[in-house]
């Protein structure tokens, strides 16, 4: 057990504390008359309240309204409003101090005890005393409530304790009304009554023990227990039954007055505090001292435990300090998928993130360091399935256990091996390291706990963390330490303070460094990528697989990305440890051990991790597939600098104004403001498009503004003079002379300018413009309606007339764009002007992209096929296959004898015992037994042509044994690659045999089917055949699978035959009708995929139609449809079928029945009528004229027609 | 305390030579080792240079220096390695009768007996080692050569009684678990794991054994990462190489490329020797069949 402080204050002597229920905060109540409320979780003074006189002994919260009381020295109880912050009422009543001073748990009632020997008990909702227990004859130190029942305990200085029943009261005040005043005389004339004849709290039992007065008495949250603690320096345990109360036993220890004590809310413990300076906790089992925990120079005087969480809060002579008895982080550790853990049982439990499931307990440690103390810290060795343990108990120790080979309940480990440290961590396979704090060394140790090495830590140490194998990362105060442990040196040190945990990321390039209010994130050489500050203590952090990390504080979840850009994800209504994450599920232990699985909102990280990495990609998928929109992501957008990008998640046309103006997108922006239009915006992005030279959304913008001035230099500076001229009429029409005068300037109009001046009689002025620009006439006009001479006027030397340049470039017809606006990457995207990032389904596009790639497979035949590339499709039409699927017999002949050398010096090589152990050519070919193995091939499936083979025949041995490095000088170690993974038995050793069945299936024929599909015809035959050879060296496991190989032969035979008559067909020279149509016909019977018997059947429909064999071609076209009833092939197939129907006759005789069973000879492609003499190919099963007995199969073309075989062996 | 534990001097020379490091063995600074210390990192960087292929320079540097027995003993193996065979041979049957007793002699003697086809002289000279982990693991080596996996588990077994955690234990120990096969890959996959993972250890030769581990594990794709690394740290290793190769023909890929690249660095390594031989062996035993072929 161990005192973890939470919070201290310093101030006066705390007489009374009190937490509050719900929220993190504490009451304080001072001698020196104040009573301070604090937040003990942000360490901040919230409010003083100083309205007592004297010293304030007691206070306590109301445990759901918003209320608190306290009763002082100055004989008075106040009840205060924590919404107001304001003293709301006090009774008064109390002739002396008052103690102490309790809330009712359900009633409106507060309890005092004071210093005037009563206790008295008050309503607070109608502001009066209700109650008045008198019969201690001293101080009544403390009185409180029972939890229940309607009982109140009280301890006085009397020496006392006593038990009251206070059920009369509550009758006499929850139902008043319904009460007949019959009801009522009977109960007072109950003889129940004291000698006063008061019968609404009697004393029920007086508990005397004590040889000094009783400082504090409290009842226990569900057992019928009470404690009480006094100045004889004892703790007193009593029981009470139905009708009496006994003492159980003393707790002995404080060495002075002890001035509080409780019940622990959850655990079996008694918590006491005293003069003496110690906060002590006893067993209330066996009564005996746990621990305690001594304070300097600081008397306690009360202590208050927490409702519901594991707090304590103790006031001293100077302040308050809150703390807790036990580390509730959970001990764990995660390995891989599997998370360990300890639960409040000091059970070790699996739990597997993958199945999401969680085993029984895998181990009991109840033993482990004392029963109040739990397990700190887990540390996981996979290699040994082993787990180091340790427990701050005994100051350190540490536990090396085995876990056994299946969770069998919580069993008490038997064979464990213990020591002292203070951390202990795995490092190796084989080695963990135990760090002593006390004397600053860490040692090595191997499994059986033997010490190998004793390293001083180079720096003070508080904490050992595992810094990937071999190093250690020591925690010193204000740095980390990257130590490397086979070196003994220091690899890097990083300064930073206060280092707690350390979290690796899955890949263990990242190290998290969590200290209580930072979070380092550092490479796994110790340097710093970015770290961040958290106002509000951090308790645990994880990392997902993309390097983001997930980290818990007290109240919130968080993600860091690794440039340090945060954000909250949730908040958290209790403390959490996070363990792991997977994908959008953060997998946490509470404070109760249990695993809790929350999900969350990835969405947000993931982007702005998408768009630090420039993944766009990745963006456009999350913007298209969820709803991301939120203040908080736009303004990151805008403040990384893509406002573009946030551009694409705004509706409110301001704010996409304003992106799009920052980001210089004039359309959006132009958009924006015609949905606005509002004069600022306007004017807004009328600087802008000048800005950009935009002078078309310029004229839109001063047009909307009827800005005439801006609209008519405009004009005159992109040089649009018809537009300056219409500009000058509508200055005509709003009678706007002065524009007007402006506007006559512009286009060097003398003429308009001197009749607007006329106009608006500015007479002098129109002559002189009229005499300046050398219009005589005019000027002599206005001197006549003015009636004066020339002579009569001193005109200023005039000078040469205004002249305006002419147009060089009429730019008012350019675009021209100062700014180059080129659209972003992501906003192409957007527009979907990039196809490669089509979001559609990809298969689909590859699948149209291969069909471009085909080849007519005939000059009629033009279709694509569709893309087929499945195996389950593939095992489906093996089914419907004709094949003899009786099993292969093999005879015991095959079994080569190969003599051994037992006698010599060297044991039986491994090679040798693959050859033993398998009548499977491949396994000798793999062996380098080549000889026999070429045996058994020619003997099973009779191959008599090996060059073919060669390649296979030394893929597989080749493949079959890797080389370690060895000694130096020495040649490499080699060791044998096995198939019999899980095998050691000398004779069921078998080796590797590459290219598997399944990869043959899954992979080359696939190949080979694409081959047909684009028409290469004599790349697929070749491809088949090496199907084939591969085949013919391999090994399969079970009969299902040797069923699937000879299906696997049948099928390339069937290629391979098919495509040669194919093949040969296309080779015939245009004479050679006859032998065409036969050669289509056959080539259609081929059992070929479904896709590709469509190409024969349209091969053979289309060239019996062109060569006038309707009735053929009409049944070809029947069969067609039965495949593909729809579509345009299908269509053609219905013309051809009905045209030919109305021919009905086959111009040509061909060698084809539809309607005998027949099979193709392999060998000159004609048929063999069922009946017919045949020969048949060992290997393939292709059949033949009896003439080409002996002869090499044309299919195969490595085995002898008809050879005697024993047929071929794949599996042992 | 032994000279190669983690404390000792030679630790870091010692660990460097048998990861195959061997110019930063030869870069090694000795200064202020003691002198028995000195002697035993000159061997080892002669080795690593005979390693390094300059066997005839080690030679002729070990000429006239025959002060000790085991100076004489690199020197015969510089001989062996530079082809002058009997010279060397006589050489080790010299020391093996005088100095017998001495590790480096019964090492490096062991290495030339073994290469000379004695590998049971081998085995007799390395026997009288006394707690040499060198001898042990060129004894499990020799062991596993001759087939007899279960003579090399015995010689890890006693030597852990007795010896460190030293790598070239955990090594010899790798090389027993891949023959043994079974539940023991995965303890020779953690060993060699753990070296890569240990900065100091990290490098081509113990990423192959991690390959190889794999490989045997049968997990392919993390073979592939692991061979991945070792070609990134040594493209031109032949054990890598090697080994890249046969992962390629496992993993049913073209492997062309390594293939030219062993070529030429080895064109006379062990993997294409064998190649040849197997495959003028394939085209005499397909000989006695060709009479049976009709076309």
């Amino acid at each position: 057990m161990q005192m973890l402080t939470k919070f201290e204050s310093k101030s006066s002597r705390a007489k009374g504390v009190a937490f509050h229920p719900k929220r993190p905060w504490i009451l304080v109540s001072l001698y020196s008359s104040t009573i301070q409320l604090w937040d003990y979780r942000m360490g901040t003074l919230i409010d003083r309240f100083e309205e007592h006189d004297g010293p304030v002994r007691a206070v306590d919260f109301h445990n759901t309204q918003p209320l608190f009381v306290s009763g002082g020295d100055d004989y008075k109880i106040k009840v205060w409003s924590l919404q107001t912050r304001r003293c709301l009422f006090t009774l008064t009543g109390h002739l002396d101090y008052i103690r102490t001073v309790f809330f009712h748990h359900e009633l409106p009632w507060i309890i005092s005890s004071s210093d005037d020997q009563t206790i008295r008990i008050w309503n607070w909702q109608n502001r009066s005393q209700i109650a008045c227990l008198t019969g201690h004859n001293h101080y009544t130190m403390c009185a409180q409530f029972h939890p229940k029942d309607d009982l109140v305990v009280s301890a006085s200085l009397d020496q006392t304790v006593r038990v009251w029943d206070i059920s009369g009261l509550r009758k006499k005040h929850s139902a008043p009304s319904s009460m007949a005043f019959e009801d009522q005389m009977s109960r007072v004339n109950s003889n129940q009554g004291d000698m006063f004849g008061n019968t609404d709290a009697v004393v029920k039992y007086v508990l005397e023990g004590h040889d000094r007065g009783v400082n504090w008495v409290a009842f226990h949250p569900t057992m019928p227990l009470i404690i009480s603690a006094g100045d004889d320096r004892m703790v007193k345990l009593w029981r009470m039954s139905e009708t009496k109360a006994w003492e159980v036993d003393t707790c002995r220890g404080h060495f002075n007055n002890v001035t509080c004590c409780l019940f622990h809310p959850h655990q079996d413990l008694i918590i006491s505090v005293g003069e003496d300076k110690t906060i002590r906790t006893w067993d209330l089992n066996k009564r005996t001292s746990v621990q305690s925990f001594r304070r300097e120079s600081d008397r306690f005087w009360m202590i208050a435990a927490h409702p519901e969480m594991n707090l304590f809060a103790a006031g001293h002579d100077s302040g308050v300090m809150v703390f807790k008895l036990e580390r509730e982080r959970p001990a764990s550790t995660v390995y891989q998928s599997t998370l360990f853990y300890m639960n409040k049982e000091k059970q070790l439990r699996a739990y597997d993130f993958t199945k999401d499931s969680e085993s029984s307990p895998l181990l009991s440690l109840k033993k482990l360091g004392s029963p109040w103390t739990p397990p700190r810290s887990l540390s996981y060795n996979p290699a040994e399935r082993a787990i180091l343990v340790t427990s701050p108990a005994d100051n350190g120790i540490y536990e090396l256990v085995r876990l056994p080979r299946d969770a069998a309940g919580a069993i008490e480990p038997t064979d464990t091996r213990k020591g002292a440290g203070n951390s202990a961590v795995f490092i190796a396979r084989n080695r963990f390291a135990v760090f002593t704090k006390s004397s600053q060394s860490i040692e090595v140790k191997d499994l059986s706990n033997a010490t190998t090495k004793t390293i001083k830590a180079p720096i003070t140490t508080n904490d050992i963390y595992y810094g990937g194998t071999g190093c250690l990362l020591l925690f010193a105060p204000s740095s980390v330490v990257l130590y490397d442990i086979h070196q003994n040196k220091t690899l890097t040190e990083l300064s930073i303070n206060g280092v707690k945990y350390a979290v690796w990321s899955n890949d263990g390039q990242h190290v998290a460094l969590l200290g209580k209010h930072t979070i380092t994130i550092a490479t796994k050489n110790l340097e710093t990528v970015c770290s961040l500050h958290e106002t509000i203590r951090i308790k645990s952090a994880a990392w997902n697989d993309s390097d983001v990390l997930i980290y818990s504080t007290l109240n919130h979840m968080k993600y860091t990305l690794l440039n340090g850009d945060n954000g909250i994800i949730r908040t958290l209504e209790s403390t959490l440890y996070l363990t792991n994450i997977k994908g959008p599920i953060v997998y946490c232990l509470d404070r109760n051990g249990k695993v809790v699985k929350l999900a969350i909102d990835p969405t947000e990280f993931r982007f702005k991790k998408a768009l630090i990495n420039k993944n766009y990609e990745e963006m456009l998928r999350i913007i298209k597939t969820s709803n991301l929109v939120g203040q908080s992501i736009i303004s990151y957008l805008q403040q990384k600098g893509y406002p573009e990008i946030a551009l694409q998640f705004v509706q409110d046309p301001q704010t996409r104004f304003d992106l799009a103006i920052e980001c210089g997108n004039l359309s959006v922006a132009l958009e924006m403001a015609k949905e606005i239009d509002k004069p600022k915006v306007w004017t807004k992005l009328g600087h802008e498009a000048l800005d950009h030279g935009n002078h078309e959304i310029v004229e839109l913008v001063y047009q909307k503004l009827r800005d005439f001035d801006k609209l008519s230099f405009l004009y005159l500076v992109t040089g649009d003079v018809s537009k300056l001229q219409r500009m000058s009429k509508i200055a005509d029409h709003r009678g706007d002379y002065k524009a007007k005068f402006q506007s006559s300037l512009f286009l060097a109009d003398a003429d308009a300018r001197v009749q607007l001046l006329r106009e608006i009689d500015m007479g002098a002025l129109a002559y002189a413009v009229a005499k300046a620009n050398g219009k005589e006439e005019e000027a002599q006009e206005i001197l006549e309606s003015a009636g004066l001479t020339a002579d009569q006027i001193k005109l200023p030397a005039v000078g040469v007339p205004l002249s305006v340049p002419a147009v060089v470039n009429e730019t008012f017809k350019a675009k021209l764009d100062l700014k180059p606006v080129e659209p972003t990457f992501f906003e192409k995207v957007l527009l979907g002007q990039v196809e490669a990032l089509s979001l559609e389904d990809k298969s689909a596009a590859n699948g149209t992209g291969e069909t471009n790639g085909f080849d007519a497979f005939n000059d009629m035949v033009d279709d694509e096929f569709a893309p087929k590339d499945n195996d389950a499709e593939f095992e489906e039409d093996g089914g419907g296959w004709d094949i003899d699927d009786e099993l292969l017999d093999v005879d015991d002949e095959d079994e080569v004898d190969v003599v051994q050398d037992a006698a010599a010096a060297s044991g039986v090589s491994e090679a040798d015992l693959w050859v033993r152990n398998s009548p499977v050519a491949a396994d000798h070919v793999a062996a380098g037994s080549f000889e026999s193995a070429m045996q058994l091939l020619n003997r099973q499936a009779g191959v008599v042509d090996f060059a073919p083979l060669k390649p296979r025949f030394l893929e597989v041995y080749q493949a079959s044994r890797a080389y370690l490095p060895g000694n130096e000088g020495m040649p490499s170690v080699i060791t044998y690659i096995r198939r019999t993974k899980t095998e050691t038995a000398p004779n069921k050793l078998l080796p590797i045999v590459p290219r598997t069945l399944s990869h043959l299936t899954t992979v080359d024929l696939q190949e080979a089917y694409k081959l047909v599909r684009t028409n290469h015809l004599e790349e697929a035959v070749t491809k088949f055949r090496e199907i084939l050879y591969d085949l013919v060296v391999s090994a399969v496991e079970t009969a299902n699978e040797a069923t699937e190989a000879t299906q696997l032969i049948d099928i390339c035979k069937e290629y391979i035959l098919g495509l040669s008559i194919e093949l040969e067909r296309r080779s015939l020279p245009d004479t050679e009708v006859k032998r065409n149509l036969e050669l289509a016909a056959y080539f259609a019977k081929a059992k070929l995929q479904p896709v590709h018997v469509h190409n024969a059947l349209q091969v053979a429909m289309s060239q019996s139609f062109k060569y006038k064999n309707f009735s053929s071609a009409s049944r070809f076209a029947a069969r067609y449809l039965e495949l593909v009833s729809s579509g345009t092939k299908a269509e053609q197939a219905r013309k051809i079928k009905a045209r030919a129907d109305a021919n009905g006759t086959d111009a040509i005789k061909i060698d084809y029945d539809q309607y005998a069973e027949f099979d193709i000879c392999a060998a000159t492609h004609t048929p063999i009528y069922a009946g017919a003499p045949f020969v048949q190919d060992p290997l393939t099963k292709a059949k033949y004229l009896p003439e080409f007995k002996g002869k090499l199969c044309s299919v195969s073309k490595i085995t002898a027609i008809g050879a005697p075989a024993s047929g071929l062996r794949l599996m042992l | 305390m032994d000279q190669f534990s983690d404390s000792g001097e030679l630790f870091v020379i010692h660990n460097l030579f048998y990861q195959g490091a061997y110019k930063e063995v030869l870069a090694h600074s000795t200064a202020g080792y003691s002198a028995p210390a000195e002697l035993q990192s000159r061997i080892y960087k002669y080795r690593a240079q005979i390693a390094l292929g300059e066997a005839s320079a080690v030679v002729s540097e070990l000429e006239d220096t025959e002060s000790s027995a085991a100076l004489a003993a690199v020197k015969a193996l510089a001989l062996f390695k530079a082809g002058q065979i009997d010279d060397s041979l006589e050489l080790v049957q010299e020391l093996v009768e005088s100095e017998g007793e001495d590790a480096n002699v019964q090492v490096l003697g062991g290495i030339v007996l073994y290469l000379a086809g004695k590998a049971e002289d081998a085995l007799l000279l390395l026997s009288q080692h006394e707690n040499s982990l060198a001898a042990v693991a060129l004894t499990v080596q020799i062991r596993l050569a001759q087939n007899k996996i279960d003579l090399a588990a015995k010689e890890i077994v006693l030597a852990k009684r007795w010896g460190q955690d030293n790598l070239l234990l955990n090594l010899a120990e790798a090389w027993v678990d891949l023959s043994i096969g079974g539940d023991k890959y995965q303890n020779a996959f953690y060993i060699y794991e753990e070296l890569t993972q240990t900065p100091s250890s990290s490098n081509a030769r113990t990423f192959v054994g991690q390959a190889v581990a794999d490989i045997q594990l049968g997990r392919y794709p993390e073979a592939e990462d692991a061979i991945n690394s070792a070609l990134e740290r040594d493209g031109e290793s032949t054990e890598v190489l090697v080994n890249a190769i046969i992962l390629y023909i496992l993993l049913g890929r073209n492997y062309s490329q390594f293939l030219e690249t062993l070529k030429v660095q080895d064109p006379t390594n062990a993997f294409l020797v064998d190649y040849e031989e197997k495959s003028a062996l394939f085209d005499t035993c397909a000989a006695q069949y060709t009479a049976l072929i009709v076309e």
